[in-house]
C-alpha cells in the first residue's frame, strides 16, 4: 500500500469514527430524554397524594377546624343526649384525603359510677358529616325525636306514649340492691336548683330546659323540636365545657350561641331533630332557665321514694345496673 | 476517557441519583399514606435520605450539564421539606391531643 492510499484509508476510518460518535450521542441524548419524560411524569403522578394530604391538614387547620368539628359533636351530644358525658382525651382523630374520622366514647352516669354508653365513629368528608357509626351498649336507648315519638321527658301539656303506672310497677320490681337511671317529668316549670332541693337522696344528672316551644314540640315556623338542656352535676373532667363553670346555665347557653354557626352540622350529628337554636336562645335570653323533666340516677329505693313528690308527673325507668352507690 | 468527561458524567450520575432517590421517597409517602402505616413515614424522614438527596443535587449544580437534573433533584426534596413541616406542624395544629 503506497502512502497516497493509506492516507485515503486514514481518513475513511476518522470518518467512520466521527459518524459512530455522532450516533452515540444523539442515542444518549434520545434516552436522556426518554428518562426524563418517564421520570417526570412518575413525579407528577406520585405528587398527587401528598400534595392533597397537605390541602387536607391545610383545611382542619384554617378551613373548618377539627378542633371545631371535635367541638360541635361533643357540645351537641351534651345538649340532646340526656345523662351523657365524654372523654374529649380518648377522642380519636384519623385523616384521610379530604376526610376526617372522628371516634370517641360517650359515658353514663349510672348511680355513682360512670358506665360506657355508646362508641361513636363519625365519617367527615371536609365539613360534611356523611357517615355516623354508633355501637351502643345500653339496654335501654333513649329515643330520638321525632324520628321516634315517645318522649321520656315530657312538658307538662304534652302526653307521653308509655305506660306510667306499669313503670312505676317495673320500678317497684326491682331488686333493693340496684342503682336506676330515672327519666322524670314533672308538673310544672321549676328552677332546676328547687328540683334538685326536692330530690336530695339522688343525683340529678341532666335538665330538660323549657325553651318556649315546648308545649307543642313545633317552632314558630311549624318545624318539629326536639329536647334540649344541659348536665346538672359538677363536672371535674378537664375537657368537659362544664368544668369549672359557676353557673351551668350560663354555660348552657354559651354552648348553643356556640353551636348556632354550626347547626346544620350539629343536626346531622344528633339523632334529635332540629334544634331551632336561634329561637331558643332568644328565649332562654329574655326568659331564663327552667325545666320540666329531669334525668336522676340513685338507689332504687330513693327513686321509687320520688314519686310521693308533688311535683312528678311521669317516670321511665332508663338503666339499671348493680348496687354501687357508697355513699 | 478525559477529565472533563468523566467529570460531566459522574456530575450527570449524582443528579440522576438525587432524583431518583427524590421519587423513591415520593413512593414510600405515597404507599405510607395510602395503607395508613406511619411507620415507613417515620423511617424515612428519620434517616438520612433526603439529606443525601439534598447533597447530591447540590453537587450536580456545579455541572452544566447536570445543572438542571441537579435543579430538579433539589426540587423534589424541597417539596419533601415542605411536606414534612406541613404535616408535622399543621398535624400538631390540628390534633390537639399529646
Amino acid at each position: 500500500m503506497d502512502s497516497y492510499e493509506k492516507l485515503i484509508q486514514k481518513a475513511k476510518n476518522e470518518e467512520m469514527d466521527h459518524t459512530d460518535k455522532g450516533t452515540k450521542k444523539v442515542k444518549r441524548a434520545i434516552n436522556s430524554s426518554r428518562w426524563k419524560l418517564i421520570l417526570s411524569t412518575l413525579m407528577v403522578i406520585l405528587l398527587i397524594v401528598p400534595t392533597c394530604y397537605m390541602l387536607t391538614f391545610g383545611y382542619y387547620a384554617f378551613g373548618t377546624k377539627s378542633t371545631t368539628l371535635m367541638d360541635v359533636t361533643s357540645k351537641t351530644l351534651y345538649i340532646t343526649e340526656p345523662n351523657t358525658t365524654l372523654e374529649e382525651l380518648e377522642f380519636e382523630m384519623d385523616f384521610s384525603l379530604f376526610s376526617m374520622d372522628l371516634s370517641f366514647d360517650q359515658y353514663k352516669q349510672i348511680g355513682d359510677e360512670f358506665y360506657p354508653a355508646k362508641h361513636y365513629n363519625f365519617h367527615f368528608v371536609l365539613n360534611d358529616l356523611v357517615k355516623k357509626e354508633e355501637d351502643s351498649k345500653l339496654e335501654k336507648l333513649y329515643p330520638g325525636y321525632p324520628t321516634q315519638t315517645n318522649q321520656w321527658l315530657a312538658h307538662p301539656k304534652q302526653s307521653i306514649e308509655f305506660n306510667n303506672a306499669k313503670e312505676w310497677r317495673v320500678l317497684e320490681g326491682l331488686p333493693e340492691e340496684t342503682v336506676v337511671e330515672a327519666y322524670i317529668s314533672l308538673n310544672n316549670l321549676y328552677e332546676v336548683d328547687a328540683v334538685e332541693n326536692e330530690m336530695k337522696n339522688v343525683d340529678v344528672t341532666w335538665a330538660a330546659i323549657y325553651t318556649g316551644s315546648e308545649e307543642t314540640m313545633l317552632s314558630s315556623d311549624g318545624d318539629v323540636i326536639s329536647p334540649i338542656g344541659y348536665p346538672v352535676q359538677p363536672d371535674q373532667t378537664y375537657w368537659s365545657p362544664f368544668r369549672d363553670s359557676s353557673s351551668h346555665e350560663e354555660t348552657f347557653l354559651e354552648m348553643l350561641k356556640e353551636l348556632q354557626p354550626y347547626e346544620s352540622i350539629a343536626e346531622e350529628v344528633t339523632i334529635q331533630k332540629n334544634l331551632e337554636l336561634n329561637e331558643r336562645i332568644s328565649y332562654l335570653e329574655k326568659n331564663g332557665f327552667k325545666t320540666y323533666g329531669v334525668v336522676v340516677t340513685g338507689p332504687k329505693k330513693e327513686i321509687e321514694s320520688l314519686r310521693k313528690l308533688s311535683m312528678v308527673r311521669y317516670m321511665k325507668v332508663g338503666e339499671v345496673k348493680l348496687w354501687n352507690w357508697a355513699r | 476517557m478525559e477529565l472533563g468527561t468523566l467529570k460531566n458524567t459522574i456530575l450527570q450520575g449524582f443528579g440522576w441519583l438525587s432524583v431518583v432517590m427524590g421519587l423513591i421517597a415520593l413512593a414510600l409517602i405515597n404507599i405510607s399514606l395510602l395503607s395508613g402505616y406511619d411507620g415507613l413515614l417515620t423511617n424515612l424522614f428519620s434517616s438520612s435520605w433526603i439529606a443525601i438527596a439534598v447533597v447530591l443535587g447540590i453537587i450536580s449544580l456545579f455541572n452544566k450539564k447536570s445543572r438542571s437534573l441537579g435543579f430538579w433533584g433539589l426540587g423534589l426534596s424541597i417539596y419533601l421539606g415542605l411536606f414534612v413541616a406541613v404535616i408535622f406542624v399543621l398535624g400538631w395544629t390540628i390534633v390537639p391531643f399529646p
